[in-house]
């Protein structure tokens, strides 16, 4: 198995499906744009006053609609694939991901709670996303602390309370669509996901954590390469593994605290995308995590694609298809798993 | 000459209520191997993973050529000292070649090809360059141990902590990796093993110390352990000869003593 030569085919995959993907979702949706016209308009750039018709309303399209929604699905699946990644390797466990840790419900509850308090409005673009970090970084910080006992914490206790605060945070959420029923449309966004709100702000905002977030993480690589091995043996090599992993936990969720935020809860690229990476390319972070980005991205941007042209007019929320598409993909993976061992 | 590069002081540390360690005090002489041995659970384990500096005792302190290690950083102490045990079932499919180049990850060379050479000669050292490429998921246990044995070389710390080195290994590899060990200790490393064979801890190491319930019973050279001394703590009968051709000691275990443990 030579796994340097599988990366380099990998990355080179990834680069070209992104080549084919992102035109693909500028061209395709409830309209249907010729390819040239969409290069004319992107060529043109944004501010562009073209008199003909249809050409102004294809640059309209693009420009407004689908350029920044391509963009934010391509933002936030790169950022689900590595947070996810750094989850399964931090654990150990290829059942780790932000949503299994409570990250994720706990940043939609946020949001929930900021649109039924009116925080949202008080605040603009930045008064969700402030609420939805809130509500990760506090799940976080509730399910490490459950899980930590004498400054060392349990993987297993970890998950568990993880999986016990998701199902706690998942039914205050149901509890608050009852409460608030003229709200449900809007609260149901938080449960489901979608990138129907994207715009260019909201890329730019989301950039502004995830930015940061992955750089942090991705400078860890090394480390999580040693943990892999089991935190004492992370330990004897050198590595100082409760810093690093609070580090990790931390910067892990301000990435899926920004990708709740803008796009709501996603589910299944988090979980799938790092696995199929490592089974092609090996478990090495220092690959692992950027091909992960690449792959998440256009996973996403595609569920994406899918979501909004499969039953047109209708657009289908985008976190339906990613569970639509995950989770027999993910069944494969656990038959094949029993099947080996 | 005499240098005792390793110095634990009067350890105690227990996980619970009840010490697993009563009060451990034990020197190792730079470039020596020293064997820990003793029935199961006496503690053996306990030690060295609180001399690696992983467990932190609730009493007493471990000195490594001088330096605190609970409270030295992280990257000095894993120059100095590290620990090699059974990291159980790996999660990840790493190649041997990548889990061994994991030993400079304090260490690393800013030229990579010192490191690349550095795990090369590990590899080679104890047999599984022939595995460099293959998933370490996919060995069996003996070779997974020498895999790890070869992280512990690539790491280069001055005192090696080896937990039953031997375990998986068959009667080659065995007599293999204990050769390897008395090499590197007369180019000055220092080893500080756990080994459940008794004729190997006394054909290899210059020092035997012996632990039972969380403490050391007995320190001898391999040529000063009797019969007694086997009795005492295993409750075993026993014939200590000397090799005829060797020339080192030798125990058969012969049967249980009447009055047990």
């Amino acid at each position: 198995m030579k796994y340097r030569s599988r990366q380099g085919k990998l990355l080179a995959i990834l680069l070209f499906l992104s080549g084919v993907v992102l035109p693909l979702g500028l061209c395709l949706g409830s309209v249907r744009l010729p390819l040239g016209g969409v290069l004319r308009a992107l060529l043109s750039g944004p501010s562009a006053l073209i008199e003909t018709e249809p050409e102004s309303t294809w640059s309209t399209i693009v420009w407004t609609l689908r350029f920044p929604r391509v963009v934010q699905a391509f933002v936030e699946g790169a950022a689900l694939g590595i947070a996810g990644a750094v989850m399964q390797g931090l654990f150990r466990n290829p059942m780790a991901d932000p949503y299994v840790l409570g990250v994720s419900s706990g940043a939609s509850l946020g949001a929930v709670l900021g649109l039924v308090l009116g925080v949202g409005r008080a605040l603009g673009i930045w008064g969700l996303p402030a609420m939805a970090f809130s509500g990760a970084i506090l799940s976080t910080a509730f399910v490490y602390g459950l899980a930590t006992h004498r400054g060392r914490t349990d993987t297993w206790t970890l998950l568990l309370s993880g999986i016990a605060v998701s199902s706690l945070v998942s039914s205050a959420i149901a509890l608050l669509m009852v409460l608030f029923r003229e709200r449900v449309d809007e609260i149901v966004f938080w449960t489901l996901g979608g990138l129907t709100r994207a715009t260019w702000k909201s890329v730019g905002a989301s950039l502004v954590y995830t930015v940061p977030g992955l750089l942090v993480l991705w400078k860890s690589s090394r480390a999580l390469d040693a943990i892999s091995f089991g935190e004492e043996t992370a330990f004897h090599l050198g590595v100082p593994v409760q810093t690093v992993k609070r580090r990790l936990l931390w910067a892990g969720s301000l990435v899926t605290a920004a990708s709740v935020a803008f796009t709501g809860p996603i589910g299944f690229v988090g979980l799938i995308v790092p696995h199929a990476v490592r089974l092609a390319a090996g478990p090495r972070h220092g690959w692992l995590l950027p091909l992960s980005g690449l792959a998440g991205g256009n996973v996403l941007v595609l569920s994406d694609l899918l979501a909004r042209s499969a039953v047109p007019p209708r657009e289908i929320p985008v976190g339906v298809v990613t569970a639509l598409l995950g989770a027999p993909f993910f069944l494969r993976l656990l038959f094949r798993a029993r099947r080996d061992a | 000459m005499d240098k005792m590069v390793l110095k634990a002081q009067d350890l105690e540390f227990g996980f619970g209520p009840d010490p697993v360690l009563k009060g451990v005090s034990l020197e190792v002489q730079e470039g020596t191997v020293c064997a820990v041995v003793g029935p199961n659970g006496s503690g053996k384990s306990t030690l060295l993973r609180t001399i690696s500096g992983y467990l932190t005792p609730r009493k007493g302190y471990v000195e490594v050529a001088g330096v605190n290690v609970h409270q030295a950083p992280f990257s000095l102490r894993s120059r100095l000292v590290t620990y090699c045990g059974d990291d159980g079932a790996p999660s990840f499919a790493f190649s041997v070649k990548e889990t061994v180049l994991l030993g400079r990850y304090a260490g690393s060379h800013e030229d990579p090809s010192v490191d690349l050479a550095a795990a090369e000669q590990a590899m080679r050292a104890v047999d599984v360059w022939k595995l460099k490429d293959r998933a370490i998921t996919e060995l069996s246990s003996g070779e997974r141990q020498r895999v790890y044995l070869a992280r512990a070389i690539c790491q280069d710390p001055e005192v090696f902590l080896l937990d039953e080195p031997t375990a998986h290994l068959d009667m080659s590899y065995e007599i293999m990796v204990m050769e390897t060990v008395g090499r590197m200790a007369s180019s000055g490393k220092t080893f500080l093993m756990v080994v459940h064979d008794l004729n190997l801890a006394l054909r290899y190491a210059s020092k035997v110390v012996c632990m039972k319930n969380g403490k050391i019973v007995w320190t001898a050279a391999p040529d000063e352990v009797t019969a007694e001394m086997v009795r005492a703590v295993y409750g075993v009968e026993a014939l200590v000869l000397k090799h005829d051709t060797l020339g080192t000691p030798m125990i058969i275990p012969v049967s249980r003593s009447d009055d047990g443990r």
